[in-house]
């Protein structure tokens, strides 16, 4: 059966967002941004205000000086996830295959619906139209046989437009275009491949394994192989049912010794960790419970662009969460770790995964497998190794 | 989450390309017509016309001018700029053409009955410098018209092409065809403050290898029309003029459609001047 996956991309969500909640909004620049704060990035821009240069990521700080008097609007995160959920109800009418991605992105898989639907490109733009009726919210469509294909060609039009790529066509489509619309490609990376003559992705997909790697290391016959279209990743679609993994640890004896809590943390952690990997999910959000011996309780919360699934990305989410709990002098009765917003683990953005990141993922395999092996104590963090803390 | 219905502001017209179609006889005109009553009756039907003899013989101001006349006072025109300026390029004489091209349409431009130039380039203009630089320099040329470009090569679907359009206010012709191997992708994008469709039938059997009565041999189905109303709806929010021409022109089927299909929009509530 002939893959057949739409990818639809609502450019400036969130911006979006705000343009319906307050239509005053509507072809005013502004940016999403928590203002009052030091060293604080813009979340999202208005169309106008892009039109203007504001991006998202640039320090608001920045953004102000250069475009004076710009409005500034709170970030309001239960209102965006609303939205999410909103447009992904929408597209599940029509696919029981749909992914949604942080940001306004979703991925459907509508292969094999012809006899329910019709045409998929028919079908594509009944999405995008059904989308821009329930929600309000026209997304860029693109139709292909793969998500890498289909959001390349979401990437052509934006922040208007649909396009259907027939099958068989991806390769020719790529051909001419621009290389740093391959997802992952960033501007470093982007930049390396101009001072090497490549600024069309056909450049770098009639590129030989050896010129490749030669070129680009151990990740250069993958990224090659993404600017020929090739993409087996399938739409991993949200586990139904499972929406968030909770653990928690009360204390033997309550204290306000920070390593002792880190260590309580770390161990917190890693139970939600080994859940998730066996799960093959990833959260978005890492929520952090902190009980006193008062019984008063302090909940926080962080929310990430990419999903994680890392020990070490958790215990950091959860210790920067910790930090800014701590904020009385008072003993810690309980610590509470869940998260949520979790999804099917993305493949395609590995290939890009920067050395590093790569390493850390190879390492948590290698852990996984010898504590599947020899049981969890075989193997542990070394801090953790200080005091052996109390299960409750 | 509040609805927020898009207002749609674009002037959106339906039409046919060419009208001059003697297999149109006992379909869409009726069969004792005269051929010098069919302008008259398309434009009883149609607010919209878009000229194509005007790609096999250059025409002149006189000649558009006695089309305007016996087209009443209500059809607009979009015309197909003549073949040597798209697919038999002399790159000796195409200023001449261009020249000769845009003098020809004076009565239409003075009349203000002129909706758009469709530049449309075979699938044998690849993206190359050379063809690039000429498109370059055919814009420059033909600046201040309505320009629309349509590209039969899919290797122009890119960003840079749809900037290059946007900078110099070119509209992208958006087609409707066979999903073929080798055929552009099917592909929306607005580029200017005019939007055009075309549409040529989905004949994937006859589409290589056909001549041209074939390959357009082909009526919509009505599902088939629906799943672009979402896109003329979408495209419409974002521009000034939308005109949209049906090219299956074999025994009336392209007027058959484009009339399903300004009922189609109506009943969507679309306005237009259908």
């Amino acid at each position: 059966m002939e893959r057949r996956i739409v990818h639809l991309n609502i450019a400036h969500f969130y911006a979006s967002v705000e343009e319906i909640c307050d239509p005053g909004l509507k072809n005013e620049p502004f940016v999403v941004a928590k203002g009052g704060r030091s060293r604080t990035v813009v979340i999202d821009v208005s169309r106008p205000a892009y039109e203007e240069g504001a991006r998202r990521g640039m320090s608001l700080e920045f953004v102000q000086r250069r475009l004076k008097g710009i409005r500034i609007i709170a970030p309001r995160e239960e209102l965006y996830r609303r939205a999410e959920n909103r447009v992904y109800k929408l597209a599940s009418r029509f696919s029981p295959a749909v992914e949604s991605l942080p940001g306004g992105h979703l991925f459907l898989d509508i292969s094999g619906m012809g006899r329910l639907f019709g045409r998929p490109v028919d079908l594509a733009a009944r999405i995008r139209r059904e989308i821009n009726d329930g929600a309000g919210i026209l997304p860029v469509a693109g139709l292909a046989a793969n998500k890498l294909v289909s959001k390349v060609a979401t990437r052509v039009v934006r922040p208007d437009g649909f396009v259907a790529v027939s099958p068989g066509d991806e390769r020719n489509f790529l051909r001419h275009q621009t290389v740093s619309l391959l997802p992952g490609i960033g501007k470093k990376l982007s930049e390396r491949m101009e001072l090497f003559g490549i600024t069309e992705m056909g450049e770098l997909a009639d590129l030989t394994d050896p010129e490749v790697s030669a070129l680009f290391g151990k990740a250069g016959p993958r990224l090659r192989d993404a600017a020929r279209g090739i993409d087996l990743n399938p739409v991993a679609p949200h586990p139904s049912g499972l929406v968030r993994l909770r653990t928690q640890r009360v204390l033997d004896t309550d204290t306000i010794d920070q390593t002792v809590l880190r260590l309580h943390l770390y161990l917190l952690a890693e139970d939600l960790g080994a859940r998730l990997r066996s799960d093959n999910l990833s959260a978005r959000r890492v929520e952090l419970s902190v009980v006193y011996t008062d019984s008063e309780r302090v909940e926080l919360r962080v929310t990430f662009r990419e999903p994680i699934h890392l020990d070490r990305d958790l215990f950091a989410a959860a210790e920067g969460l910790l930090d800014r709990a701590l904020a009385r002098r008072v003993r810690v009765r309980s610590l509470g770790l869940s998260v949520s917003s979790l999804m099917l683990e993305y493949g395609p953005l590995d290939i890009f995964a920067p050395p590093e990141s790569a390493k850390q993922e190879s390492l948590q395999r290698t852990i996984d497998k010898i504590r599947g092996r020899f049981g969890r104590e075989a193997v542990r963090m070394g801090f953790t190794l200080i005091r052996q803390p109390e299960e409750a | 989450m509040i609805e927020q219905a898009e207002k749609i502001m674009a002037e959106i017209r339906i039409g046919t390309s060419g009208y001059d179609y003697l297999d149109w006889k006992d379909s869409f005109y009726p069969s004792g017509i005269d051929r010098t009553e069919f302008l008259s009756h398309y434009s009883r039907n149609f607010t919209t016309v878009e000229l194509n003899f005007s790609y096999y013989r250059m025409p002149s101001a006189r000649q558009l001018a006695g089309i305007k006349e016996r087209a009443g006072s209500l059809l607009d025109f979009s015309i197909k700029a003549h073949e040597s300026l798209t697919h038999k390029i002399d790159h000796a004489s195409w200023k001449d053409s261009a020249r000769a091209f845009r003098a020809a349409l004076a009565p239409l431009l003075e009349a203000d009955r002129l909706s758009a130039v469709l530049l449309q380039f075979p699938f044998s203009f690849h993206y190359q410098p050379e063809n690039r630089r000429y498109l370059d320099r055919l814009l420059a040329e033909m600046q201040g018209l309505p320009l629309v470009a349509e590209f039969r090569g899919a290797d122009w679907l890119n960003n840079r092409v749809f900037d290059a359009l946007r900078e110099r206010g070119v509209g992208y012709c958006s087609v409707d065809a066979p999903q073929l191997k080798g055929l552009p992708p099917s592909l929306d994008v607005v580029t200017s403050s005019l939007a055009y469709i075309r549409f040529h039938g989905r004949n994937e059997k006859n589409w290589w290898g056909s001549d041209a009565a074939a390959r357009f041999d082909y009526l919509y189905k009505e599902d088939e029309l629906k799943g672009w109303i979402a896109r003329i709806k979408s495209m419409a929010q974002s521009t000034r003029k939308v005109r949209i021409y049906f090219n299956n022109h074999s025994r009336g089927q392209a007027p058959a459609n484009a009339i399903l299909l300004k009922r189609l929009l109506s009943e969507e509530g679309v306005p237009g001047l259908f």
